[in-house]
């Protein structure tokens, strides 16, 4: 057989470009990469569509601030996407836990986000977070994943963890439903578990654009304590006018529910309160139960 | 006035050195004998109406000095055709005798004429360029005229390929060099000069078929000797070892003949700053030796600077002959890479070259290190860079610029870093990336070296090349991409 000098130094020299990758200027591998799709859409889709991560730190005061990490968007979106996380969350975002007992456990770190698709009005490439003070938004909240949030630890994962990872997380978060009438609390109630899902799993996204979720883009949001009391010993709270109010069925409890029309950022979106009597006590004036 | 013509009359085989010849001429004369530039005329293939027209010039000229008290001293030289009764021209003979009388009309108190004509049908001829010594006439010389003339009546004047020049003026700038400093006191007079022209002249053309006289003829009044040149004041002098061994000096890089020594008559030769190539003949043996004298001063070559070559090829490439054909040169330098993880980096390495011809093989062998940064990491990067490559060498003056091809090849290797190294591992991720890569490419560069003597030169080099290798997509992925890189590298270089 004849020897090809030409065909074997082409041979030669393609094994040697073919010989390891270099890491290009633009190297950065993605700790985690999500995988979604959207569901339905009641908005036309915009143009300038990108996806942050905003993750939800608790101040010592009970403040939830946020801090929005940009996330790198592939594939055919916004049918099905994928999205990469090739940071950490930033400092500030970072949470210390807390033991059982509400003592701080600080070889505990972790942080808390959730994905937010928006509209990137000013095309700045960020989502601009809103002061406290804000009564209108930059960038336009497309939808937010329903009950699923992205944890991250960066500390070993306390056994209250169970099912967490070193690293990002993605977690299916419970419901959260309005307190009954006569209930042990005035505040929202969670109904079902934490479940930590493989971060292969399909995030689904319905788009809807609800003005509501605009509060997501809150810098600092302050919640509103619960109202109200439990029990026959303390004094019913009047119920605001235009509070919604839900009744027990002898008329002896209530809780009302009143979302005031404040600033986007000024406080959660509604207040609670919870009222009960004895049935045999006399009813009130102003009761707002038959 | 120095006038040169390559063609003569219609019957004359038209000469090749001639009018370069004059022109090295003129340049002589700029250089050493204190002429300004607007005082020394050359007329380059004109015909007897431009010569006579530059005469009246002359003449114009030297009574303007004459009128401010200077002493003139008038140098004509002539190199072309001609014959006993004239210079054959491109359009038509100028007269000797008409010549003659047109240089007794210049007031001049010396005039001292080189006719080197070939009077029959001839080959190239060419004078040399002359060298930093002062050509001078004393106060007190001889008033009058002296002629010096390349061959008697009925004689050719004759050429040599060997010296790339005529014979006669081969001889005469030799001995204007000190070659005719018969009695080594520094200083070459007419009669040395003479002398020394027609033996040397008589002695070569005698092993040819035709026999060559250099005639002499002079008109003098006055006392004491006429002083051409004094080599003792140049500024570089060459010597060689004393014996009965022919020396014949060539210029570097032009290969020009600068001048000829006899170890047994005279062994030092004045010559201009510069590099040189010196062949020596001993019977059958030749031997080269180079001697660099680019800043001037006094060399004295030892038996020990000649290494043997072989007649065939001294005769073949004459003073483009490469005493010493391989050179290393350790190089550090800088290397830019717009575009890629490692944009400036270090660059220390070796090259290896060999000189065939005008032509440099050459091995570069190089490490290439320094910082890398990605989007996601920092770190380093390092290789082992090089590869072959050819270039063709030109000379601009004591420098030697080499233009080159080649190909680079590369193995780097990357050890990149996250920034935030703490907290990725207390996250459970790695906090670093180990890459190796392999790249090729072609290499196109250019290198200077300035010669620093007969072993070390000072090199500078800037190339470019285009690499080609496969790289991780920031998105996941590979793709082949093209990186052009930039360095430049200074280096001491050894010849050997």
């Amino acid at each position: 057989m004849r020897f090809d000098t030409r065909a074997a130094t082409g041979i030669a020299l393609g094994l040697c470009v073919g010989c390891g990758q270099a890491a290009g200027p633009h190297f950065n591998p993605p700790f985690a990469t999500l995988f979604g799709a959207i569901t339905s859409s009641s908005v036309p889709t915009p143009s300038e569509v990108r996806v942050a991560l905003v993750w939800r730190k608790r101040d010592p005061e009970g403040n939830i601030l946020r801090v929005a990490q940009e996330l790198a968007v592939r594939t055919d979106f916004p049918v099905r996407f994928r999205l990469d996380i090739d940071t950490l969350p930033p400092s500030d975002a970072i949470n210390i836990g807390t033991n059982a007992d509400g003592s701080m456990d600080p070889t505990f770190h972790y942080a808390t986000g959730s994905l937010i698709i928006y509209e990137d009005v000013n095309a700045n490439g960020t989502l601009d977070l809103l002061p406290t003070d804000a009564v209108g938004t930059v960038d336009r909240v497309l939808g937010i994943p329903e009950h699923l949030s992205v944890f991250y630890v960066e500390s070993s994962v306390p056994r209250s963890s169970a099912g967490a990872q070193k690293g990002f997380n993605l977690r299916r978060e419970p419901s959260v439903v309005d307190p009954q009438p006569g209930a042990s609390t005035c505040s929202p109630v969670p109904v079902g578990v934490r479940e930590y899902l493989p971060l292969s799993s399909e995030i689904q996204v319905a788009l809807t654009a609800d003005p509501e979720l605009s509060r997501e883009m809150c810098a600092r949001t302050t919640p509103t304590p619960d109202a109200g009391c439990v029990g026959s010993s303390c004094s019913w709270i009047p119920v605001p006018p235009g509070a919604l109010v839900t009744c027990n069925g002898d008329g002896t409890a209530y809780m009302y529910k009143f979302c005031p029309p404040a600033t986007l950022c000024a406080s959660s979106s509604c207040d609670y309160g919870c009222g009960q009597r004895s049935p045999s006590d006399p009813v009130p004036p102003d009761w707002p139960c038959p | 006035m120095v006038v040169g013509a390559n063609v003569g009359a219609t019957e004359d085989e038209p000469l090749r050195y001639a009018e370069s010849d004059a022109r090295r001429f003129r340049d002589l004369l700029l250089e050493l004998a204190d002429v300004r530039s607007d005082r020394a005329l050359l007329v380059l293939g004109g015909g007897p109406e431009d010569i006579l027209r530059a005469l009246t010039e002359v003449r114009g000229r030297a009574a303007e000095i004459s009128r401010s008290g200077r002493r003139v001293l008038l140098f004509f030289y002539y190199s072309g055709h001609g014959d006993d009764d004239g210079l054959h021209l491109p359009r038509g003979a100028l007269p000797i005798s008409q010549l003659r009388a047109e240089l007794l009309q210049v007031p001049a108190d010396l005039r001292v004429t080189f006719l080197d004509a070939c009077r029959s049908l001839g080959r190239p001829k060419g004078v040399q360029r002359g060298a930093a010594f002062a050509l001078t006439a004393t106060p007190d010389s001889p008033r009058g005229a002296v002629e010096l003339r390349a061959s008697s009546a009925g004689e050719a004047a004759q050429e040599s390929e060997e010296f790339a020049g005529a014979v006669f003026t081969h001889f005469l700038i030799s001995g204007l060099r000190g070659g005719a400093d018969a009695d080594h006191d520094g200083r070459v007079t007419l009669t040395e000069l003479y002398s020394y022209t027609y033996r040397r002249t008589v002695l070569r053309t005698g092993t040819g078929a035709v026999l060559q006289h250099p005639a002499f003829a002079a008109e003098l009044a006055g006392t004491g000797e006429v002083i051409l040149t004094r080599p003792e004041r140049a500024s570089a002098t060459l010597e060689v070892p004393s014996g009965a061994d022919r020396y014949l000096v060539f210029s570097i890089p032009s290969a020009a003949v600068v001048g000829e020594m006899l170890g047994g008559e005279t062994s030092q030769l004045a010559v201009p700053p510069g590099r040189f190539l010196v062949a020596r003949r001993s019977g059958s043996n030749t031997a080269v030796a180079t001697a660099d004298l680019s800043w001037g001063g006094r060399k004295r070559l030892a038996e020990s600077d000649f290494q043997p070559i072989p007649r065939e090829e001294l005769v073949l490439r004459g003073g483009r002959l490469e005493v010493r054909t391989r050179r290393i040169e350790p190089r550090l330098g800088i290397e830019v890479a717009p575009g890629s993880a490692q944009s400036l980096a270090a660059r220390a390495g070796m090259g290896l070259s060999w000189t065939l011809g005008s032509f440099d093989f050459e091995l570069d062998v190089a490490y290439v290190g320094g910082n890398a940064n990605t989007t996601g990491f920092n770190g380093s990067e390092q290789a082992v860079t090089g590869g072959p490559g050819v270039a063709w060498r030109t000379y601009f003056g004591r420098w030697t610029v080499a233009t080159g091809l080649g190909l680079e090849l590369r193995y780097s290797w990357q050890h990149l870093l996250r920034p935030d190294a703490t907290r990725t591992a207390d996250a459970g991720f790695s906090t670093f990336e180990n890459k190796s890569y392999a790249s090729l490419g072609p290499r196109a560069g250019l290198h200077s070296a300035l010669a620093l003597g007969n072993h070390l030169s000072l090199g500078l080099g800037v190339s470019a090349a285009g690499l080609f290798h496969r790289e991780q997509a920031s998105l996941g992925g590979n793709q082949v991409v093209f990186r052009p890189i930039f360095f430049a590298t200074g280096g001491l270089g050894y010849a050997f």
